[in-house]
């Protein structure tokens, strides 16, 4: 171990190297993990952030809250299913909206606060009381768009004017900003954006629901669909990732995040190899004066496992620093739990790298030390 | 009291057609407080000898033993805890560690072996002392001469305090006078300590300061002098 630590010390300009370019794929990877976080929080946040444990869809929506339609007259059969804690509901208009700013995309939804399915991060201010009018709860990106507490909101196409009385985080929608609204003026706003469906009375696009505590959500979702009949519904995760694109999203990232982890492996693999190469004679010098392959093979890991925590670090903090300079419309999310996972990744890789040395290391001959081989 | 005893050792290289014999029934002794110098020509087994006694080669048939143990009859995990314990070696060309300081070249070995680090580093220390390296024991190889780099092997070999020193062609990288230097230094320091040593030389001028002489040729060993017995 000492060796191995006394060789990056003195020779540290070879280590930085190889600290370097694993820092320089930890910063990609980080960056796109970043992005993708940022897109799938700001596409799925309204779902994925909501307080609920699954959404029932009318079945002929297939999962899209936008082309589902239920009467708001199921509310109360949803919630006497067995298993059920709470019911809310939702309703989504896509549309613009303005304020003292430029206009801006904006996903209204209706819910009822307090229910199941309203949004769960309050960052500032109050959220709206049942049936409130003129009031509504914007999602915390729009304060980078100049918006305060107390600001008034207009909804274009229509009469209403809604002030901001609290913001929520991570909860757009299709990454447009949301505006929580009661269902009331969801409702309203609704039948003023799109008249044609004031015929269809009262109805909601989905109700999110929270089951009793031990209860199992795939089973309690099955029981609902049974009662119902022309209902579909799915867990909150798995609703969040039917959102149009989400799912080609986040696999299109996973499969270039994996593919840059293969990278890590592969250059310190070809790191490792030439150094054990370069290295053999003194290897066989140390053998041959009783080293044992073990203590050997814990330096090469020991170096690996340095070489990719300092990597890790660099790179996280050039991805941090990035994150920081980067415009507020780049939907980027730094989460310490991508970040950890992302660490254990590398490390890992960092391991299976060297390990493509062992079977070199193992393999020098002590013998080779004598008779001016080495 | 008899230190090492090579007992009909043969090694060969290859089978059938293609087989070469390196080693043809060697038998060897070395007492304690014993410098024997090993010298043959290139190829005459000297240093496949060297590696069957030092246990980096198995041979073919014979045993080898040092002190109590014979090495031949020890796994290749134990020969490797063997060396770092009981041998050590002086290699051709220094091959000291280029990234360690002359000191840490030394007290590598208490990573090694399963001697305290206390021990090594005050024996280094001492070492280094007596090796006329106290004042570059903070210096890398690569800041050594070449004779301070084979003092530092010398120091390497000695540090675990072990029962056998095996040295191959000490003087292969130094001019003359400093290859007798420090061939005169090792054997003192191996005297000094009452330890049994073996050096392999093709320099014959090198054989004065060892106790006595054994040449090989193709594989077999001649009948030596020893000079210390008056022979």
């Amino acid at each position: 171990m000492r060796i191995a630590i006394a060789e990056m010390r003195r020779r540290r300009g070879r280590w930085l190297s190889i600290v370097g370019a694993v820092a320089f794929i930890v910063f990609l990877v980080l960056v796109l993990a970043a992005l993708a976080d940022g897109l799938f929080i700001g596409t799925t946040g309204a779902l994925a952030t909501g307080d609920s444990d699954a959404l029932v869809y009318s079945t002929d929506g297939r999962r899209s809250l936008v082309r589902s339609e239920l009467p708001i007259s199921d509310l109360p059969e949803i919630a006497a299913v067995t298993g059920v804690a709470d019911v809310g509901a939702l309703g989504v208009l896509l549309t613009t909206a303005t304020a003292a700013t430029a206009p801006f995309d904006a996903a209204v939804i209706g819910h009822i606060p307090g229910r199941a399915g309203e949004p769960t991060k309050l960052v500032d201010g109050r959220r709206p009381e049942v049936g409130e009018p003129g009031v509504v709860l914007a999602d915390a990106s729009l304060e980078d768009e100049g918006i305060s507490l107390g600001d008034t909101l207009t909804i274009v196409g229509t009469s209403q004017s809604l002030s901001v009385v609290g913001f929520v985080e991570d909860s757009r929608y299709l990454l447009a900003h949301s505006l929580w609204v009661p269902l009331e003026t969801w409702e309203a706003l609704r039948i003023e954006v799109r008249p044609e469906t004031a015929r269809l009375g009262a109805f909601v696009q989905a109700f999110p629901i929270l089951v009793e505590e031990g209860a199992d959500v795939e089973r309690v979702a099955g029981e609902i669909d049974r009662v119902m009949g022309a209902t579909e519904t799915v867990t909150t995760d798995e609703a969040a990732l039917s959102l149009p694109g989400v799912e080609q999203q986040e696999s299109t990232f996973t499969a270039i995040i994996a593919a840059s982890f293969v990278v890590v492996g592969l250059v310190i693999a070809l790191f490792f190899a030439l150094v054990t190469l370069e290295k053999r004679g003194q290897l066989a010098i140390l053998k041959a004066i009783g080293s044992s392959n073990v203590l050997l093979l814990q330096g090469v890991l020991l170096q690996a496992l340095i070489a990719t925590v300092a990597g890790y670090a660099v790179g996280f903090l050039l991805a941090r620093l990035l994150g920081f300079i980067l415009p507020s419309t780049v939907p980027v999310a730094f989460l310490p739990a991508t970040a950890a996972s992302l660490f254990l990744a590398t490390v890992a890789m960092g391991g299976v790298g060297a390990a493509f040395s062992f079977r070199r290391v193992i393999r020098i001959d002590p013998a080779s030390a004598l008779g001016g081989e080495a | 009291m008899t230190a090492m005893f090579v007992d009909d050792v043969t090694k060969v290289y290859g089978e059938g057609h293609t087989a070469v014999r390196a080693l043809c029934n060697a038998s060897i002794s070395l007492r304690d407080n014993e410098f024997l110098a090993l010298v043959g020509p290139s190829g005459s087994g000297k240093t496949t000898l060297l590696s069957v006694i030092g246990g980096l080669l198995a041979p073919t048939s014979g045993s080898v033993v040092i002190g109590d143990t014979t090495l031949t009859h020890l796994s290749k995990k134990e020969q490797t805890r063997f060396r770092a314990n009981r041998v050590g070696f002086v290699f051709q060309g220094f091959n000291l560690v280029p990234f360690l300081t002359a000191r840490e070249n030394m007290t590598v070995m208490a990573s090694i072996s399963d001697n305290s680090r206390k021990d090594i580093e005050e024996r280094a220390d001492q070492l280094l002392g007596e090796l006329g390296l106290a004042d570059r024991s903070d210096n890398l190889p690569e800041q050594l001469s070449g004779g301070e780099r084979q003092r530092v092997a010398i120091g390497r070999a000695l540090v675990t305090d072990p029962d056998l020193i095996l040295v191959d062609e000490p003087t292969a990288s130094l001019d003359t006078e400093l290859g007798t230097q420090v061939v005169k230094l090792l054997a003192s320091e191996i005297k000094s300590r009452g330890k049994a040593g073996i050096m392999v030389t093709h320099d014959l001028r090198m054989v004065e300061f060892t106790d006595r002489t054994v040449e090989i040729l193709d594989g077999e060993l001649l009948t030596g002098s020893d000079p210390a017995a008056g022979d």
